[in-house]
């Protein structure tokens, strides 16, 4: 299953894609941005995206609202890795349709934990 | 010039006209009271009320004196001296008059002029202290270098030590003993890559010390300037920069202090 990894970090998107093969994600895709990352998704269809908040010129944020207003892609696994740990972006983010949320740092146990959750494993 | 002071314009007219007739050509200048007269009727710019207050009950004390002496140099002179001299007595006795009331008038409001001044020239002094152009010039752009050279290093730092993670990984090596070799010089490169901690742990003491000398000459200029926290102005919201907006918009908080940050488990119940 494709997973698109969406953080304006290299070294973050390393670390997940590093992570994501060892749970057995071999096929990721990254992208530096919330634009860029729907331009990739209405181009490929992906299984999940794994997402960061806080980038430009779209946030992971934005680009959550904007795959859940989207008719071909609003089915989306969406699950966001962040540093925003305030109660305020975890509701915001539940609203606009998060399937789960990451704060950062975590570790390979957690995320192998919420995909898991995600897909009712 | 020659002041002539009349209630009436009338009064004034015949004035003027006398004493053309009798003396030649003078320059008029028509007032209606002795004080409109001294102060003309443009007001001065008031720099203290009281100050200024306190210059007209002075200068009124030295108008009415005035008036008493020109009118007795009048009286006493009309009948026995020229026109010519009644007139050069009353102008030096006008002249004494307004000499005497410049320096009197002035001293009150020389007074709130120097205060003003010496308030300028203590918080210049003040914010000299405050050594501006050292912080903007050298130890703000130094902060900013040295926070610059952390990201920097700890980027390095995480690149050699996921290199490493990832090259132990990969590694096909079948005869353990080999692989132990391989496996324990990656691990060398990662403890060589973790001093990045000791050198940003300095540069970072760095800048705070930066910031704890800033914070001290700030508070000392609030301090001495006297300076209350409700005097200090607040953006409002029409102030807030393009930035903040957007920050504000798309809730931009950033990693929070760990007493502050809700974790993991606090996240999951509020997703059920």
């Amino acid at each position: 299953m494709p997973v698109l990894v969406v953080d304006d970090y290299k070294t973050m998107v390393r670390i997940i894609r590093n992570l994501l093969k060892q749970i057995g994600f071999s096929d990721v895709d990254d992208a530096s941005d919330g634009q860029e990352a729907f331009e990739k998704m209405n181009r490929k269809k992906y299984g999940l995206v794994i997402s960061d908040w806080n980038m430009e010129p779209m946030t992971g944020y934005e680009l959550l609202q904007q795959v859940r207003s989207s008719d071909s892609l609003n089915k989306t696994p969406f699950i966001m890795v962040t540093a925003e740990s305030k109660t305020e972006n975890v509701i915001a983010a539940k609203k606009a349709g998060v399937n789960n949320y990451i704060v950062k740092p975590f570790n390979a146990a957690t995320l192998k934990s919420k995909i898991d959750t995600v897909f009712g494993v | 010039m020659i002041m002539v002071i009349g209630l009436s314009r009338a009064a004034k007219k015949s004035k003027k006209d006398f004493l053309t007739k009798r003396c030649g050509f003078f320059r008029f200048w028509g007032a209606t009271s002795i004080s409109d007269a001294v102060f003309g009727t443009s007001r001065p710019n008031q720099i203290c009320e009281s100050s200024v207050n306190g210059a007209k009950s002075v200068n009124k004390a030295l108008i009415d004196d005035h008036a008493r002496k020109v009118v007795s140099c009048v009286i006493e002179n009309s009948k026995t001296k020229p026109l010519e001299k009644i007139v050069e007595a009353v102008s030096k006795i006008t002249s004494d008059t307004a000499e005497k009331i410049k320096s009197r008038a002035s001293d009150p409001i020389q007074d709130a002029f120097d205060e003003i001044a010496n308030e300028i020239v203590t918080l210049r002094h003040e914010l000299a202290q405050l050594q501006p152009n050292e912080m903007a010039l050298e130890k703000i752009p130094d902060a900013g270098k040295e926070l610059a050279a952390v990201v920097e290093s700890t980027e390095e730092a995480t690149d050699t030590i996921m290199e490493a993670a990832e090259s132990i990984m990969a590694c096909e090596n079948e005869a353990y003993d080999d692989y132990r070799g391989y496996v324990e010089t990656k691990l060398l490169e990662v403890f060589e890559a973790c001093s990045f901690q000791d050198l940003t742990g300095q540069r970072i003491s760095k800048v705070v010390k930066t910031l704890n000398h800033i914070e001290g000459r700030v508070s000392a200029l609030v301090n001495q300037v006297g300076l209350d926290r409700d005097e200090e102005i607040v953006a409002g919201d029409g102030e807030i920069d393009a930035d903040e907006e957007r920050a504000r918009k798309l809730l931009l908080n950033g990693p929070q202090m760990k007493a502050d940050a809700i974790d993991q488990s606090y996240i999951d119940d509020l997703l059920k």
